[in-house]
């Protein structure tokens, strides 16, 4: 071959690689160009005949995306009652998006501009108002000043104070500009979520004729805490967008000339009303059956996410009906899950809304059977229960809905899924939810607050995670399978009847458990939601002597006796004894199996309420023990488990199994490295 | 193709007559790394033992419960660092071992020699005599190894956010595939040309004189006007991947329960590590084939001195 032979021949194969990788390229990629979406017919849905909750705050909002700027302006009347017992002289609102105002904000300084592995950019956001008038009363934005560390609550003085049982009107114009998202709210690229988006009332709270405001300042691990009203928007988008919203579409108009569209909506006994906007979202739809009625289910995705979609609406519609049938029946007709795209996922996705959720999990990770898809959209669905319809102050009892919701997300996920491979059941291997849910969770002598902890106090979001979710939902299980989980499961659905569109608190909860188990669970509750760290079974000895009759002298004088070997033999049997050790806070009642080196196990139980901190056993068996297992059921997950097994002789089996195979790695890195 | 060396064709046939020819030799290296392994095994399992020899539940997490994978990992972070490093240890131990083994590899395949005892005294001849110029071969080729690493890292780098958010293994594989491409060529190129300076360093370095400098120079020059030797590791680096995928695939989902699944697995795995370990001897012996046909540098060279195993 001659050398210009040579040249072209290289660059023939140079050229075919770049060819081949720009086929590549292209095949791993689509493009995709926006278009005008047909305009939407009102939804043929029927709401509730009569209000299903007070509805003392009521909003009547006029909003106009401009998509290219992510601003929102908005008109926004709210009718408000005084469900007090004392006057009101000012009502206090949160302005949410001022969180995103600048870092000197306590959300930005409380996150450090990070949440969930999102971190926040320079597109910062705001929410301005313009004007405030209360009935024909002059401007009184000029007199409404902000409370708090910054600008997220501001507090309007009333031209006259609000009697008891009277009520208002109050109207702001106001412009809401969305930050690129991070954190639940705000826009990446042409995808809007839109939440926490309009000044929103505070919540009486206090005894009759002592109330006060609960209106906290925005902080990174807290949510929200507002009251049930009635929520009628008109939303005015492009005619390239698509809407999700809370609600019923109750009327849908475009207009050609601005080429715009306008989408109105109404949601009845909700307290709060967050929507989506996206250019290129589609919809899958399903019905749940809840009480002999239909729930129309909906997941908005992006073309590409499709077969996560599906998975999102299977794992819905299960949700919904299996929630509905474990604790109250979902009370709206519609329920609706925004997949964010996948560049939004980890700033938008996982957020609960009333009748409307952002879920997550969609990733080359999660094939069919590795169950954190489904789990994401069971965990915000089971929040349309604990939060939705029990509308706890997530400020400051925060793991009254995710601790309890997450506990709840297990029952319901071993309902759909099965026990044992609930959360993973992928290529043979099976991983049981609780047992996941056990084995993430931090160690709970690491956590420096109590579960019972304001959001704001945790140290930092670990500790706040730890204890609101993880913990809480051990904790929640193991009293489920101490009581045992029937009882368990109708003490929570008449707590949840009772409480559904109110506020409950944590006492409201411990005093329904108790009240409906019929026992006092607080030397329990108390340490466990109370209290610092969690239960620390281990085996702390485990011995047996073959077993004779006692030898040695006995009696004295004349009468003295030595009984030797001979005298008293070895019967073939052996004395044992077992002492199990609890130097953890929390006291639990265990069972314990102790194993036998012929295969035999007897069983035995400790009634550990804290009385001690360690229980002996003595047990005499014709052969000694192999191994014992403290909780052998798992019924007691607020401790580690791997001291709670142990064998007396060291089998080392297992790990050379474990060697041999880490061996074999090692031994292709060597053919990678050397030779 | 170029006249100045091997066909493809030959150096494959090189390969398999060399197998065919040294299988003692080939087992005899192999053994090396057999008894290394199972140090690295044994020392593994010692430290694993001292820790949960008397948890039950290990054995449980070592038989397929994933979950409990989360708090032995998490509780013993750094008994499970320290066996990382012990299995980097052993690699590294062998890269030591393999300036000897690869070239007393290379003096048989070049040599020829006939009997026992002959390619014995070819190996370790070889061996002991090319020992300190590979070493300095490997760290003159050291930089080679940043560049890959930067291209990967650019590679890798340039594709992120495709990776991040990858939606299915398919979708992974292929921007995987994409970013990690031109790093994984200069890969192979730099550890084609490593091959052919190694064997031109064993093979011409009392001969002709060849320096490591001038071994690895050449080896540039070589490897990069005949690009079939790149085809030919290549196809070698595939193959071993190739029994590398099929070992998986086909151990997937088995788990290791009970004493006698483990040896028959440890035998089956090491049954891989040969052919893997053959595949490679196979690539060493065309390589020296085709250097064998390589022009020889102009340079005179000086008296021979040592063994002479021409």
């Amino acid at each position: 071959m001659t050398s210009a032979m040579r040249a072209r021949s290289r660059t023939a194969l140079v050229r075919s690689a770049t060819l081949a990788c720009l086929v590549a390229a292209a095949a791993c990629d689509r493009g995709r160009v926006p278009r005008e979406q047909h305009l939407p017919d009102p939804d043929r849905v029927t709401l509730a005949a009569k209000a299903l909750s007070p509805r003392h705050a009521n909003y009547k909002i006029n909003a106009a995306l401009d998509p290219a700027r992510h601003v929102i302006n908005a008109t926004q009347t709210l009718t408000w009652t005084n469900y007090g017992e004392s006057a009101v002289t000012a009502l206090p609102f949160h302005l949410y998006l001022n969180g995103f105002k600048n870092e000197s904000s306590l959300f930005m300084r409380s996150s450090r501009g990070r949440h969930r592995g999102a971190r926040a950019t320079d597109n910062w956001g705001y929410l301005e108002i313009a004007s405030i008038r209360v009935g024909d009363s002059g401007e009184l934005r000029p007199a409404a000043r902000f409370l708090g560390p910054d600008e997220t609550v501001l507090e309007v003085p009333l031209p006259r104070p609000l009697a008891p049982g009277a009520t208002l009107e109050i109207t702001m114009r106001f412009t809401a500009q969305l930050p690129e998202v991070f954190a639940r709210t705000g826009y990446k690229g042409d995808f809007h979520m839109i939440g926490q988006w309009f000044p929103k009332v505070g919540v009486r709270v206090g005894p009759p004729g002592a109330e006060r405001w609960s209106c906290e300042p925005f902080h990174v691990f807290s949510e929200f805490f507002a009251d049930f009203g009635v929520y009628d928007v008109e939303l005015t988008v492009p005619n390239t967008y698509v809407v999700a919203a809370t609600g019923v579409l109750v009327k849908s108009q475009r207009d050609p000339k601005r080429g715009v569209r306008t989408l109105r909506y109404r949601a009845e006994d909700v307290h709060d009303f967050a929507w989506m906007a996206d250019p290129y979202m589609l919809k899958l739809v399903s019905t749940a059956k809840v009480d002999g009625r239909d729930v129309e289910v909906r997941v908005w995705y992006r073309p590409e996410q499709r077969e996560f979609a599906r998975r999102h609406l299977a794992a819905a519609v299960a949700t919904l009906e299996t929630m509905s049938e474990l604790f109250v029946p979902y009370p709206w007709p519609i329920a609706t899950i925004i997949d964010p795209p996948m560049d939004a996922a980890s700033g938008a996705g996982g957020m609960e809304y009333p009748m409307l959720v952002t879920t997550a999990g969609d990733s080359a990770f999660a094939p069919e059977g590795v169950r954190l898809p489904e789990f994401v959209t069971i965990h915000e669905l089971g929040h349309q229960w604990f939060q939705g319809l029990l509308a706890s102050n997530e400020v400051l009892e925060p793991w009254l809905d995710e601790g309890i919701n997450q506990w709840a997300n297990g029952v319901v996920i071993e309902r759909l899924y099965g026990q044992a491979a609930g959360a993973i059941d992928w290529m043979g291997a099976q991983v049981s939810v609780f047992d996941l849910m056990r084995a993430s969770s931090e160690d709970p002598d690491s956590i420096p607050s109590p579960i019972a902890t304001a959001a704001y106090a945790f140290v930092d979001n670990e500790a706040y995670g730890a204890a609101s979710y993880g913990r809480t939902a051990m904790v929640m299980r193991t009293l489920e399978r101490l009581v045992g989980q029937p009882a368990f499961l109708a003490a929570m659905k008449r707590y949840a009847q009772t409480w559904a569109f109110r506020h409950p608190t944590g006492a409201d909860l411990f005093t329904a458990l108790s009240s409906s188990l019929g026992q006092d669970l607080s030397w329990f509750l108390g340490p466990a939601f109370h209290g610092l760290g969690g239960s620390r079974y281990a085996v702390r000895a485990m011995d047996c002597r073959p077993w004779h009759q006692p030898r040695g002298y006995f009696g004295e004088g004349a009468t003295r006796k030595l009984i030797t070997e001979g005298a008293a033999p070895k019967t073939g049997a052996h004395s044992c004894t077992v002492i199990v050790q609890n130097t953890g806070t929390l006291h639990v009642p265990v069972n314990i199996d102790v194993i036998f080196e012929d295969g035999t196990r007897e069983r035995r139980r400790w009634e550990d309420r804290g009385d001690g901190a360690w229980v002996e056993f003595k047990l005499e068996r014709s052969s000694p023990i192999a191994e014992v297992v403290i909780d052998p059921d798992g019924d007691v997950l607020t401790g580690d488990p791997l001291e709670q097994h142990r064998r007396v002789i060291g089998d080392p089996s297992a790990s050379y199994r474990a060697a041999a195979r880490v061996g074999f790695w090692a031994q292709t890195l060597m053919l990678l490295v050397g030779l | 193709m170029t006249t100045d060396s091997a066909s493809l064709a030959g150096m494959l046939r090189a390969g398999r007559h060399a197998l065919a020819r040294y299988t003692g030799t080939l087992l005899a290296v192999f053994s090396a790394q057999l008894v290394l392994t199972l140090m690295v095994i044994f020392a593994m399992a010692g430290v694993l033992a001292s820790a949960f020899a008397t948890r039950p539940l290990f054995d449980r997490a070592v038989d397929g419960d994933l979950a409990l994978w989360i708090p032995l990992l998490r509780d013993h972070r750094a008994l499970f660092s320290a066996l990382g490093w012990m299995g980097v240890g052993a690699a590294l131990l062998w890269l030591v071992l393999s300036w000897f083994l690869g070239a007393g590899l290379i003096g048989v395949f070049a040599d020829r020699p006939d009997g026992r005892a002959a390619t014995a005294r070819a190996f370790g001849a070889n061996g002991a005599s090319a020992f300190l110029p590979l070493l300095r071969l490997a760290v003159l080729s050291a930089p080679a190894y940043v560049v890959v690493a930067l291209a990967l890292q650019l590679g890798l780098g340039a594709v992120s956010s495709r990776l991040e958010y990858a939606l299915s293994l398919r979708s992974l594989l292929c921007w995987a595939a994409l970013g990690a491409a031109p790093g994984a060529l200069l890969l192979h190129l730099f550890w084609t040309i490593g091959d052919f300076a190694r064997a031109e360093l064993v093979m011409r370095r009392d001969s002709h004189g060849v320096t490591v400098l001038a071994a690895y120079a050449r080896a540039i020059s070589y490897v990069t006007r005949n690009p079939r030797t790149l085809v030919h590791a290549g196809f070698g680096w595939l193959l071993i991947a190739a029994v590398s995928t099929g070992y998986v695939l086909a151990s997937f989902g088995q788990p290791m329960v009970g004493g006698n699944s483990a040896i028959t697995l440890l035998i089956v795995r090491e049954g891989v590590a040969l052919v893997r370990l053959a595949i490679r001897a196979a690539m060493i012996a065309g390589q020296v084939e085709a250097t064998r046909e390589r022009p020889c540098p102009v340079v005179a060279a000086p008296p021979r001195r040592g063994l002479d195993t021409a």
